[in-house]
C-alpha cells in the first residue's frame, strides 16, 4: 500500500517536472518563432490569412479571418494613429467580409491621458462602432461639403446662424498644447467666446495660468486674462476685423495682450466661417439637435470622447485608414 | 470506512470501494492537485499561493473551531477540509480579494458541510457552493480574470476564452496549445489541462476516482456542445470546450468528490451534470456552467437514487432475454 503510494508520488513528481519542462520549452519556442517572424519582415507572413501591409501608412498588420471552408468571414486590421501622447494609439478594427461594416473595435495599446483619451477603453465608446459602416465621422462632422480647402475669409458682417461652434487646432503646438475655441451665437449675435488650450495631461492653460503654473511675465496679465481680452474684443466687434498682427504674431489692437495671437485668429476665422453658414452647429438648447443623422447606414457617426477631441480624431483617422486599406485590398 | 474510534461514518464517494481511510484518500487528492497548484503559481504568480493558503487555513480552522464548539468528534485531521480549501481557491481568479476567499471557506465548511452532518453527509460539493456564494454576493470581485505571466509581458485583465466565445469575440489569440498547457486567463487551478490530467492519472493509479463518472461527464458536455453549437448543428468547437474552461478540473476533482452515491448512479449524475453544463454554455448567460452543472447534479442525487435502484451486492442482475 505504502509502496504503491510512494511509487505513485515519485511518478507524479517526475511527470510534473517534465510537464513544466514542456510548458517552459514551448515558451522559448514561441519566442523564437516570434523573432523569426520579425526577421522575415514586418508582416506576419507565417500567420494564416495575413495580408501584406508594407507601404500602407498607419497600418500595422492585417489578416483575413476565414471559416473552416476557407471563406472569408471578416477582416482584421491593426492600425495606429498619433493622438495626444507621443506613443500612437493602436487598435484592431474587425470588418465584416464586405470590408466596410465594422464588426468590432478593440484597443491594442495607447498612452492617452487618464480621464480623457483613456476613456476610449470604455465599452460604451467602443460599442458605438459595432455595425456601422466606414468611413466614420465624429458626430456632427459628417461632410456636407469639404470646407477645409475653401478660402477662409474673415466675416465682414453680422448675420451668424444660431448655435455653438467648436473648433480645434489641427495639431498640438511645439510646447504640447492644443488650442481650441468655442463660440456661441444667439439671435444672430456672438454671445460668448472661449479660447483655451490643453496640454497632454488634460490641464487647461487658463487654469494653469490662474494658479501660477503657467507664467509668462511676473507682473503682466496672465494668459487667461489675455485670452479673455481677445474674446471680449470679438464680442464687442462681433468679428475679428481690425485685429491686425505684426510678423511675430503680436497685436497692438487689444491692450494688455502680448501673446502671439495667430492661433487665436486661425481658430476664430474658422469658427466665424462656420457660424456664417451654420454648418457644424450644435444646438444652444438641447444637446442632440444639429448633427447629421446617419440613417440608412450610409454615414457612420460616433460620439467622440468628451474632452479628448484629439484622441477621438486619432481614432477616427485610424479606423478610416484601416477602412481605406482593407477596401482597397478587398476590391 | 472507519475512523480511529471505530465509529462508522457515511460513505464517501467517488471513491471506489476501499479499505483504507478517508485521510489517505484525501491526502492522495491533495497530492494529485499539487501539479496544478504549482502551475497556478507559475501562471498567475504569488497571489495564487496566498489565495490557496488562505482558503486551506480558513477551511481547516473553521472545521476545527466548529467541532470544538459543538463538542463533536474532531475529523479535522482527515484532510478533507484541505481539499475543500484548495478546490475553492482553484475556482476563483487570482485577483480575488483574500477576504472573499475567507468568507467562502467558512461558508463552505460550516454551512454546506457541517450543518448537514460533516464529511460524507453534505448535499453538495462545499468548494463549489463556496464559489457559488461568491458569484452571488460579489460577482464583480471574482470575475476579474487576467492573462498569465507565461508570455513574459505584464498581466492584463482579459475575459476567459469561454467568456469571449459567449460574447462572440475572436479567440484566435489563444492557440489550442496555450489552452492545453494553461496559458489562458481563468481561475487559478482550471487553466492547465496538462497538469490537471497528470494529477488525475495519479488518482487513477491509486484507484481513488471513478473514471467512468469523470469521463461520462466530459463526453456529455463535449457531445452536446458539439451538436448544438452557436454556429449550427454539429459545428461546436470540441477542443476549446474541453480545454478552455473548468471542465477538466470539474470532471477530475469535483464531479467525483463527495456527496454522491453508488458508482452506477454516479455515472447517471455525471451525465445530468454534463447536460446542465452544456446547456448553460450554449443557451445560458454564463460562459462556464461547470460549477452549476455539478451542484445541480449533487442536489439531484437523492432522487436519482430513488429512481434507479442500486444493485444489491451479492444478487445477480436479471438478464434481459
Amino acid at each position: 500500500m505504502k509502496d504503491n503510494r510512494l511509487k505513485g508520488i515519485i511518478a507524479l513528481a517526475v511527470v510534473t517536472v517534465l510537464a513544466f519542462g514542456i510548458i517552459y520549452g514551448s515558451k522559448i519556442l514561441v519566442k523564437d518563432e516570434a523573432n523569426n517572424q520579425k526577421d522575415v519582415g514586418q508582416n506576419d507572413e507565417n500567420l494564416p490569412g495575413s495580408i501584406d501591409v508594407s507601404g500602407a501608412e498607419g497600418i500595422v498588420s492585417a489578416r483575413e479571418i476565414t471559416d473552416d471552408a476557407g471563406n472569408i468571414t471578416a477582416y482584421s486590421v491593426v492600425a495606429e494613429a498619433t493622438g495626444f501622447a507621443t506613443k500612437p494609439v493602436t487598435m484592431e478594427v474587425v470588418f465584416e467580409n464586405d470590408a466596410k461594416t465594422i464588426k468590432e473595435l478593440k484597443v491594442v495599446s495607447h498612452a492617452e491621458t487618464p480621464g480623457y483619451g483613456q476613456k476610449m477603453e470604455e465599452e460604451s465608446f467602443l460599442n458605438q462602432f459595432k455595425g456601422i459602416s466606414a468611413p466614420i465621422y465624429l458626430r456632427g462632422k459628417a461632410p456636407v461639403a469639404d470646407t477645409s480647402n475653401q478660402d477662409v475669409t474673415a466675416p465682414t458682417q453680422e448675420g451668424y446662424q444660431d448655435g455653438i461652434y467648436r473648433v480645434e487646432a489641427d495639431e498640438v503646438d511645439n510646447k504640447g498644447y492644443l488650442y481650441m475655441l468655442t463660440i456661441k451665437v444667439e439671435e444672430g449675435k456672438i454671445t460668448s467666446l472661449v479660447f483655451d488650450s490643453m496640454n497632454r495631461e488634460g490641464e487647461y492653460k487658463s487654469y494653469l495660468s490662474t494658479v501660477g503654473e503657467y507664467v509668462m511675465t511676473d507682473d503682466g496679465p496672465t494668459w487667461k486674462e489675455q485670452a479673455d481680452a481677445l474674446a471680449n474684443y470679438v464680442l464687442e466687434k462681433q468679428s475679428i476685423d481690425g485685429l491686425t498682427v505684426d510678423e511675430n504674431g503680436k497685436t497692438d489692437v487689444v491692450s494688455g495682450v502680448s501673446i502671439s495671437i495667430n492661433n487665436f485668429l486661425d481658430l476664430a476665422k474658422k469658427a466665424l466661417q462656420m457660424a456664417k453658414t451654420g454648418e457644424g452647429a450644435e444646438s444652444t438648447g438641447s444637446d442632440e439637435a444639429g448633427y447629421v443623422d446617419g440613417d440608412s447606414g450610409e454615414v457612420g457617426e460616433i460620439d467622440g470622447i468628451s474632452g479628448a477631441t484629439v484622441t477621438s480624431n486619432a481614432i477616427i483617422k485610424l479606423v478610416n485608414n484601416a477602412y481605406d486599406f482593407i477596401s482597397d485590398y478587398a476590391k | 470506512m472507519k475512523l480511529k474510534s471505530g465509529k462508522q461514518l457515511h460513505d464517501v464517494s467517488p471513491h471506489i470501494v476501499k479499505n483504507w481511510s478517508t485521510k489517505e484518500i484525501m491526502q492522495d487528492v491533495v497530492i494529485a492537485l499539487m501539479p496544478a497548484f504549482l502551475g497556478s503559481i507559475y501562471f498567475f504568480g504569488l497571489n495564487s499561493l496566498i489565495l490557496v493558503l488562505t482558503a486551506v487555513t480558513s477551511c481547516v480552522l473553521s472545521e476545527y473551531i466548529w467541532q470544538k464548539i459543538r463538542k463533536e468528534q474532531l475529523t479535522v485531521g482527515d484532510w478533507s477540509a484541505v481539499v475543500t480549501g484548495i478546490l475553492l481557491a482553484f475556482n476563483v481568479p487570482s485577483t480575488t480579494p483574500i477576504w472573499a476567499v475567507m468568507v467562502a471557506s467558512v461558508f463552505a465548511i460550516i454551512v454546506v458541510k457541517q450543518f448537514f452532518g460533516g464529511i460524507g453527509s453534505n448535499f453538495a460539493n462545499p468548494a463549489l457552493m463556496g464559489r457559488a456564494l461568491l458569484l452571488y454576493l460579489w460577482p464583480a470581485q471574482i470575475s476579474n480574470y487576467i492573462t498569465t505571466n507565461h508570455s513574459g509581458v505584464d498581466a492584463v485583465s482579459s475575459p476567459t476564452v469561454l467568456g469571449m466565445l459567449k460574447s462572440g469575440s475572436e479567440i484566435s489569440q489563444f492557440s489550442k496549445w496555450d489552452m492545453f498547457i494553461g496559458n489562458i486567463p481563468g481561475c487559478l487551478g482550471e487553466t492547465s489541462a496538462l497538469l490537471l490530467l497528470i494529477g488525475f492519472a495519479y488518482l487513477c493509479y491509486r484507484k481513488v476516482v471513478n473514471l467512468a463518472a469523470a469521463s461520462s461527464y466530459v463526453l456529455t458536455v463535449l457531445l452536446v456542445t458539439f451538436v448544438f453549437s452557436k454556429d449550427g448543428f454539429f459545428k461546436g468547437d470540441i477542443l476549446t470546450n474541453l480545454l478552455s474552461g473548468g471542465l477538466i478540473l470539474g470532471a477530475c476533482f469535483m464531479m467525483t468528490d463527495y456527496a454522491s452515491v453508488a458508482p452506477r448512479i454516479k455515472v447517471v449524475l455525471a451525465i445530468i451534470a454534463g447536460l446542465i453544463t452544456a446547456g448553460i454554455r450554449i443557451w445560458g448567460m454564463l460562459p462556464e456552467g461547470v460549477s452549476y452543472g455539478i451542484l445541480i447534479a449533487n442536489c439531484l442525487s437523492g432522487i436519482t437514487e430513488m429512481i434507479i435502484k442500486p444493485h444489491i451486492y451479492g444478487v445477480k442482475l436479471k438478464s434481459k432475454k
